[in-house]
């Protein structure tokens, strides 16, 4: 350790090199350790985690740079704090997998798993919900399956970790070779503060959330949430129905009619809503409206009322 | 037919979480699954409904919390973690035959 530590010290550039080694070292370790099994180290990993971190903290401070801003200074506040990250990390998946050996179910490594996510998460609402859902999972563990947040949840939040971790860590090593008009340290400092928040079970949701949505939404897509319907609502959607029934039946056979789609349009304008130019997309907008909540189904049948369609008369 | 995707709160039971889907099925939509995601810092279902080019609606939806009997004549056709009543549950959705 001793010499490892020399190593370290004579170049600050080989930080980062140091939090690369853990990247790698924590993905195995980590899946190991707490999936597979293995036997204890033979050496005191808390002794050398202590050691590391007490000789890499103090060149953590932000002021350090500012007092001499070169690309050497820059690079040495960065790695240092990437170190740190990564050795809180490193003590972070250990203390799951110890404390694992002493609980009796997973339900309990998924309560713990919930309030170490609370404290990690940036948020204080979010703080609340979590450990809300923390006490509710320790009041009701009869109702949980316990190896299907086991088996499926926790792995798969370590992987997506591990994953956005070296993600985030290749741009920071890249950044870290330009000069300072290249690779600011301010865009540094975002850079680690994103590369904390990748070893975080908050993080890795967000990266499933934004990995597997990317393919099928648009970055800004917003999304609406759903509430319970009002009974007015629920009516008119009901009422709805056999209007479009009517209309899907007439279109798929040809015989929309021109007086229904010129009330069709009508109704589009009388919501506010660009009107297309083809009749059938004239329906479909209108049906749109409703199955994405664009407009409530009370205002979609009232502006068809108000068009004149026959039925609702 | 198009996919779209809507958060539904997590402090719905689940019954009220059935209600909002099928809600939302009424509309000419038809529920295929959900994930537990953050929105607005907040834990939420994060659900995906394939939206009609016509006037269909799915047949029957139940939601039941795993380990309970499964409702007559209905076919599982989705199992996962949601969340309800502020607690995390695993869900078996029912589709009616």
């Amino acid at each position: 350790m001793s010499k490892l530590m020399h190593f370290l010290i004579h170049s600050h550039r080989r930080f980062a090199f140091l939090g690369l080694l853990l990247v790698l070292f924590l993905s195995s370790f980590g899946c190991t350790l707490r999936y597979a099994g293995a036997p204890p180290p033979s050496y005191n990993v808390d002794r050398d985690l202590k050691q590391l971190a007490d000789h890499f903290k103090p060149a953590t401070a932000v002021s350090d740079y500012y007092k001499n801003p070169t690309p050497n200074e820059r690079d040495k506040v960065i790695s240092a704090r990437l170190v740190m990250i990564n050795l809180e990390y490193l003590k972070w998946l250990r203390k799951i997998t110890a404390e694992k050996q002493f609980l009796d179910t997973a339900t309990d490594v998924l309560i713990m798993s919930i309030n170490l996510a609370a404290t990690a998460a940036g948020g204080e609402g979010t703080k609340m919900v979590l450990s809300a859902i923390s006490a509710g999972i320790a009041g009701s563990k009869a109702s949980i399956d316990k190896h299907y947040y086991y088996e499926k949840t926790v792995p798969a939040l370590i992987a997506a970790m591990n994953a956005q971790r070296k993600v985030v860590l290749e741009r920071i090593l890249i950044g870290m070779k330009g000069d300072l008009e290249e690779y600011s340290f301010e865009q540094a400092l975002a850079d680690v503060y994103e590369y904390y928040q990748a070893g975080t079970f908050m993080g890795a949701v967000m990266a499933i959330q934004a990995d597997s949505g990317a393919k099928e939404k648009k970055a800004d897509e917003k999304i609406l949430m759903l509430t319970k319907p009002t009974p007015d609502e629920k009516e008119a959607v009901k009422k709805l129905q056999p209007i479009w029934v009517k209309l899907y039946e007439d279109a798929k056979a040809g015989k929309l009619k021109e007086d229904q789609v010129n009330i069709l349009r009508k109704a589009l304008q009388n919501l506010k809503v660009e009107v297309p130019p083809g009749d059938r997309e004239v329906l479909d907008r209108l049906h749109r409206l409703e199955q994405q909540h664009e407009k409530t189904a009370v205002e979609i049948l009232k502006a068809l009322k108000d068009a004149g369609y026959r039925e609702l008369q | 037919m198009k996919t779209i995707r809507f958060s539904v709160a997590g402090d719905n039971s689940l019954a009220d979480i059935n209600e909002i889907l099928t809600d939302q099925e009424a509309r000419n939509s038809e529920f295929l699954d959900s994930k537990i995601a953050y929105q607005d810092q907040k834990v939420v279902n994060l659900v995906t409904f394939n939206l009609y080019d016509d006037a269909t609606v799915p047949k029957g939806l139940i939601l039941r919390k795993k380990g309970e009997n499964p409702p007559q004549n209905m076919t599982k056709f989705w199992e996962g973690v949601m969340v309800a009543g502020k607690n995390l549950i695993v869900v078996v959705a029912y589709r009616a035959n």
